[in-house]
């Protein structure tokens, strides 16, 4: 009896070393590898059996030699960033995702919208993605994944989420003085935030805040409207028009040149609605709303990027400085025009006196 | 033969062989006895062994058990120091590596945590056999109280082992034990006396615990500490006292 439990124990203690020198030797993650390497193998054998060329077959020889003896690697992307405990972080990050995730290619077609603004080996994979970067065993690196789109819009719960995001997004960036502030147009997949258009937004803005909706409708929405009417617009070919663009319209993409809407409209100041309104949508208004007021982070006023820049409209003063059928004032300073006509009209008239002195006076010079 | 022989005799007459063992092998009492006690290795080990002691079914090895784990702990123990910083930054991060891509790392972490719970259950058997079979009465009193501290020391290293992950486990384990610390009478501010004495949140047991009013990184360091140098040491000593008394003591303890 004895005798027999003693051999059963050595044999349990046998099998259980063995099980862990083979999880040692080939590890859960290995078996990825070879299978990605396999497939490269196969792929550029057959290549190699349809070229002809001499060169092309000796570069494709040398890769296949390479490919028969791959080297198994627990691969990783060392993410940049104090992840500090004070920050209720806990230390430095690194995704190991790509260890098993190995082929590049796939994931970058994938990952066609994002890969270029957040190329992997900077941003890593568990900024948007969640799960445990470090692990190296599925059960565990998976836990608390956002596998697909869907997955990451659900984790959308408040607001803080996308701040939290754009944030971690500030850290990873390989300029230091990068701010959250930058990735503001990302929503939470890391995709530039659809544009909804102001139709949605004054569903319920018209009767909700309406001074301030009536006040910009009134004006800012019309803005486009006017240009449209501007003689330097007409004669003016896309080129000289995307400048118009750039200020008069909502949504203006400078890469492409297109833009979402026509006018100043709410986006303009709020920023793409794509998250904030549909926190709304959802009766999370508190929440979008935290979204939407960081409209001073769009920078859209003043500065060097804003549209109240000086000097905006230069191009227009060189336009009516070598026109001679319209009439400046009427086009570029309408207002002063409006003015400066009512008072002569009054003069004319004999009903006034004389021109109001607190007129302001303009100092423009067209030279002709 | 007879050159092996020859070689043999040569070696065990060199000076070197008779400084290493002393006593030859004249197979009578007294020289057994020398042998055991001039080594130093070997006097840990009694002259004579009682029939009785080799009988598993009395004592069921639970005390020897519970030091071979010791033993274990120590080593893995050290093992692991390698690899562990005890810093807020890195401590959770540095367990998971060792899980996933120090080789056998996780048999080194897994053994020791386990290895901290099996000593933990051994040395309660222990103390309950020898409760049962009558063995903490005198002569042996004084290594029953040994005993008493040997096993707050084994429960106090299980502790402060607890919090090393630096995990979710972990924080809130501690949280609650010191937080128990904090309601002691006399030593903790929420406890009975503690406004008699003046015993305030930053001056009670657990601020002493936790080297400051919430677990930080001065808790981290305190649990290292106490868990890889402190107590070790000190249950190392009383472990050295303790199997000196059970020999002093009349030996260990067998059926009447």
């Amino acid at each position: 009896m004895k005798k027999k439990l003693f051999l059963l124990s050595s044999i349990l203690l046998l099998v259980s070393t063995l099980m862990w020198v083979k999880d040692m030797l080939e590890p859960e993650w290995k078996q990825y590898q070879v299978e990605y390497y396999e497939q490269q193998r196969k792929a550029v054998e057959k290549q190699l059996q349809s070229t002809s060329g001499e060169e092309e077959t000796a570069e494709l020889e040398a890769k296949l030699v390479k490919l028969q003896k791959p080297k198994y690697e627990i691969k990783q992307i060392l993410l940049k960033g104090d992840y500090s405990w004070a920050d209720q972080s806990n230390g430095q990050k690194t995704d190991r995702c790509i260890t098993c995730h190995i082929d590049e290619a796939k994931l970058a077609a994938s990952h066609e919208t994002v890969v270029k603004d957040f190329p992997f080996d900077i941003y890593g994979c568990t900024v948007c993605h969640g799960g445990t970067g470090r692990s190296l065993d599925e059960e565990h690196a998976h836990h608390g994944i956002f596998k697909h789109k869907r997955a990451m819009r659900q984790r959308l719960e408040h607001a803080d989420v996308l701040f939290d995001m754009w944030n971690e997004f500030a850290t990873l960036s390989l300029e230091d003085d990068t701010e959250w502030a930058s990735f503001k147009d990302r929503t939470i997949t890391g995709e530039k935030a659809i544009y909804m258009g102001s139709g949605k937004c004054m569903r319920c803005h018209t009767g909700l805040t309406a001074p301030h909706v009536e006040r910009w409708k009134r004006v800012k929405f019309e803005s486009f409207n006017v240009i449209k009417e501007a003689p330097d617009y007409i004669a003016g070919d896309e080129d000289y028009r995307k400048k118009c663009y750039e200020c008069h319209t909502t949504g203006y993409n400078k890469e492409t040149g297109t833009y979402e809407e026509e006018g100043i409209t709410c986006e303009a100041c709020h920023g793409p609605g794509e998250v904030y309104a549909s926190f709304m949508d959802r009766g999370k208004a508190t929440e979008g709303q935290k979204i939407a007021k960081i409209t001073p982070a769009y920078n859209k006023c003043g500065g060097t990027e804003g549209c109240h820049r000086s000097r905006r409209h230069e191009m227009r003063v060189k336009f009516f400085r070598d026109s001679k059928d319209h009439d400046p004032y009427e086009w570029f300073k309408p207002k002063y025009k409006r003015i400066v006509s009512e008072a002569l009209e009054k003069k004319k008239s004999g009903t006034a006196e004389e021109v109001d002195p607190a007129l302001p006076k303009h100092n423009i010079k067209f030279v002709r | 033969m007879n050159l092996i022989l020859y070689f043999i005799r040569k070696l065990t007459e060199t000076e070197v062989w008779k400084s290493v063992f002393r006593h030859g092998y004249t197979d009578t009492s007294r020289n057994r006895a020398l042998q055991t006690i001039s080594n130093v290795w070997l006097h840990l080990h009694p002259v004579k062994v009682p029939k009785h002691a080799v009988k598993i079914r009395f004592t069921w090895c639970l005390g020897g058990l519970t030091f071979f784990i010791f033993l274990f702990l120590t080593v893995t123990g050290v093992l692991l120091m390698f690899y562990y910083v005890p810093d807020v930054n890195r401590a959770y991060a540095d367990m998971i590596d060792l899980m996933y891509v120090v080789p056998l790392g996780r048999l080194l972490r897994t053994s020791h945590r386990w290895a901290g719970h099996a000593m933990v259950i051994t040395v309660c058997f222990h103390m309950l056999r020898v409760f049962l079979t009558g063995s903490y009465k005198a002569p042996r009193q004084f290594n029953w109280v040994l005993g008493v501290l040997l096993l707050v020391l084994t429960f106090l290293l299980s502790f402060t082992g607890y919090l090393l992950p630096w995990d979710q486990l972990g924080y809130w384990a501690i949280m609650v034990g010191t937080n128990m610390g904090a309601a002691t009478p006399v030593m903790g501010y929420q406890g009975p006396f503690a406004e008699l004495l003046g015993v305030k949140i930053n001056n009670d047991i657990r601020f002493a615990l936790l080297g400051g009013t919430q677990i930080d990184a001065p808790s981290l360091l305190r649990a290292y500490v106490w868990h890889c140098i402190g107590i070790p040491i000190i249950a190392g000593a009383l472990m050295i006292l303790h199997f000196w008394r059970v020999r002093k003591d009349g030996g260990i303890s067998g059926p009447l």
